[in-house]
C-alpha cells in the first residue's frame, strides 16, 4: 500500500512539476483559457447582448451550464487522457517502465489520471472564485459535497478510460476513436438517470445528472442514492481494471506491448 | 538464479504460425553477463521481452529465484529493462528528475533512492548535466541517462536492449565500464543484446547464438574462440555460423 501512495504522489509532484516547467506557458494559457471562459459563462451571453449585466446573482441555468462544462472537462479528461498517456508512452518508448511496473501498468494509468484530475479541479477551484470576483456576480457551490459527488464520476470515467487504454495497448493509437467515444459517453449526461431508470444503470450518467441536480439545483439525494452513486462506478472501475488487464493480456500473447 | 527452461514462443498470424524462438534453456548465475547475439530478426528481442514479460511463452518456464513469472508482481520487482536506450527517458523532464520519477513510479522512497541517484549521476558523468532537460544534452549523454534510470531501479536482473547502439567508443566503453562494475559491486545479471562485437568480447559471461529463432550455441567468449580457432571474437562469431557447427549447450 505504500508504495501505491509513493506512486500516486510520483505522479502528482511530477505533474505538477512538468506543468510549471516544460510546458509552463501551455499552462499559463490553459489557465488564461479556463478564466476566460468563466468570465464569460459568469456574464452570460445575454448580458453581452444586452450591453448590461442585471444582477449580481448567476442564474441556475448559468450555474448548470458552468456544473456541465466542469463534468466534460473530467470526462474528457479521463477518457482521451488515458489513451493518449498509452499510445505516447508507446511512441516515445516509455511505456516499457510501465509494463515492467511490478505493481501493474494499469496502477500506473489510474495514478496519471488521478494526478490529472487533482490538478484539473485545483486550477477550476481557484479560478472559479476569481472569475467571480472580476465579474461581480456570484454563486455559492458547497465544495465538500462537490468534491463527494466527483469522486463516483470519476471512478466511473476512469472505468471506461480502463477500457480504451486496453483498446490502445492492441491498436495502438486511438485518439480519434477515443474522440467519437467521447461524445457518446457526453450524451450519457443527459439521459434521465435520476430518479432511478434503466439509464441509471449506465456507467457516468447517473454521476453526472445528479451532481447538476445537486450542486446547481439544490435537489437533496438520499442516502440510497449516495451508496447507488459509489456502487454503480466502482462496478464499472473495477470492470474496467479487469477489461484492460485482459486486454494487456492478449497484447501480450500477440507480443505487441511496448513501443512500435 | 534467472531459470529459463525450454521456452517457445511461436506467433499464430494468418499466413500461419511463426516460430520467434524455439526451445531455449539457460541457468544465469548472479553476476553473469549474457549477450544475446544472432542476425536481425534472429529471436534476440524476443528473448529479452520473455524475460521482460512483455510476452507470453508459448511453453517453458521463467523464474528468478523460484519467483516464476506467472507471478508477475512478485518477479517483476526483480527485473528492469531498456529498449532502444535514449527513447526510455522523459523529455519534459530534467536529468535529475527522470532518475528521481522511474524510481517514484516503482514505489521506492525518494529518501532511500537519494544517494543512488547521486552516486549514478556521478558514474555516469551526468552531474555537470543537472539542471537540463534531456532534449539538452548530447545523444550519448541520454543514452547514459536510459541506462542510470534503469540501473538506479537496483533490481537483481537487468535488461538491455542495443544499449550501444549510436554510441561513439568512448561511450560504448565507459558503458561497458559500468556494466562491469555493477556486476562486480552488486552481483547483479545482464542480460544484452547486440551487434558491437567489441562489446561483446570485453563484456559477457557467455553468449547465446540465435538465429531464425534457433538456439544455435552457448558458450563462454574463450571457448568459442577455442572452438573455432579464431583469436578475433567476430571473426570466431562468423565463422561458428557460417560452418553451422553442432549446437552445443
Amino acid at each position: 500500500m505504500k508504495e501505491r501512495i509513493r506512486i500516486l504522489i510520483t505522479e502528482i509532484k511530477f505533474i505538477f512539476i512538468r506543468m510549471i516547467t516544460s510546458y509552463r506557458f501551455d499552462w499559463i494559457a490553459g489557465n488564461i483559457n479556463l478564466l476566460l471562459g468563466l468570465i464569460f459563462l459568469y456574464l452570460g451571453i445575454n448580458s453581452f447582448r444586452d450591453e448590461v449585466v442585471s444582477s449580481n446573482v448567476i442564474d441556475s441555468k448559468t450555474i448548470k451550464m458552468i456544473i456541465g462544462l466542469y463534468i466534460f472537462v473530467v470526462i474528457q479528461e479521463g477518457l482521451v487522457g488515458m489513451v493518449s498517456k498509452v499510445s505516447e508512452g508507446k511512441a516515445y518508448g516509455t511505456f516499457e517502465q510501465i509494463i515492467v511496473n511490478p505493481y501493474g501498468s494499469w496502477f500506473i494509468l489510474f495514478a496519471k489520471a488521478v494526478g490529472g484530475s487533482i490538478i484539473s479541479f485545483i486550477s477550476i477551484t481557484i479560478f472559479a472564485p476569481l472569475a467571480m470576483v472580476i465579474t461581480g456576480k456570484y454563486f455559492s457551490v458547497n465544495l465538500f459535497k462537490l468534491i463527494l459527488l466527483l469522486i463516483p464520476l470519476l471512478f466511473s470515467v476512469f472505468g471506461i478510460g480502463f477500457i480504451l487504454a486496453g483498446l490502445t495497448l492492441i491498436y495502438k493509437r486511438l485518439q480519434s476513436f477515443a474522440y467519437l467515444i467521447q461524445f457518446f459517453v457526453l450524451s450519457l449526461m443527459v439521459l434521465p438517470s435520476y430518479p432511478f431508470s434503466v439509464y441509471s444503470l449506465l456507467p457516468i450518467a447517473p454521476q453526472s445528472l445528479v451532481i447538476n441536480k445537486v450542486i446547481a439545483s439544490n435537489v437533496a439525494i438520499s442516502y440510497k442514492w449516495w451508496i447507488y452513486l459509489y456502487l454503480n462506478a466502482f462496478v464499472y472501475f473495477f470492470s474496467g481494471i479487469k477489461i484492460y488487464n485482459y486486454l494487456e493480456e492478449i497484447a501480450r500473447e500477440k507480443g505487441v506491448l511496448g513501443h512500435y | 538464479m534467472l531459470s529459463i527452461k525450454n521456452i517457445s514462443k511461436i506467433y499464430k498470424t494468418s499466413k500461419g504460425n511463426v516460430v520467434a524462438l524455439k526451445d531455449l534453456s539457460l541457468e544465469i548465475d548472479e553476476g553473469e553477463v549474457i549477450c544475446l547475439l544472432g542476425p536481425n530478426g534472429a529471436g534476440k528481442t524476443t528473448t529479452i521481452k520473455l524475460i521482460g514479460t512483455f510476452v507470453n511463452p508459448t511453453t517453458g518456464t521463467i523464474s528468478y529465484n523460484n519467483i516464476s513469472i506467472t507471478q508477475r508482481s512478485k518477479y517483476l520487482k526483480n527485473i528492469s529493462v531498456l529498449f532502444e536506450g535514449n527513447r526510455s527517458v522523459i523529455w519534459s523532464l530534467k536529468v535529475e528528475e527522470n532518475l528521481e520519477y522511474f524510481c517514484g513510479i516503482r514505489g521506492l522512497r525518494l529518501k532511500d533512492v537519494k544517494e543512488r541517484i547521486i552516486k549514478y549521476m556521478k558514474i555516469f558523468g551526468l552531474e555537470e548535466y543537472k539542471g537540463k532537460f534531456v532534449n539538452e544534452i548530447s545523444r550519448g549523454n541520454q543514452q547514459k541517462l536510459a541506462v542510470a534510470s534503469v540501473l538506479v531501479l537496483g533490481t537483481p536482473v537487468v535488461l538491455l536492449d542495443e544499449p550501444t547502439l549510436g554510441l561513439d567508443f568512448e561511450t560504448s566503453d565507459n558503458l561497458m565500464n559500468i556494466i562491469k562494475k555493477e556486476v562486480d559491486d552488486n552481483k547483479k545479471i545482464f542480460i544484452i543484446t547486440s551487434h558491437d562485437a567489441d562489446f561483446i568480447d570485453k563484456i559477457a559471461s557467455r553468449i547465446v547464438i540465435i538465429d531464425k529463432g534457433e538456439v544455435k550455441g552457448i558458450f563462454k567468449v574463450e571457448e568459442l574462440k577455442s572452438i573455432t580457432k579464431e583469436e578475433n571474437f567476430k571473426n570466431a562469431y562468423l565463422k561458428y555460423i557460417k560452418n553451422k557447427y553442432e549446437r552445443k549447450n
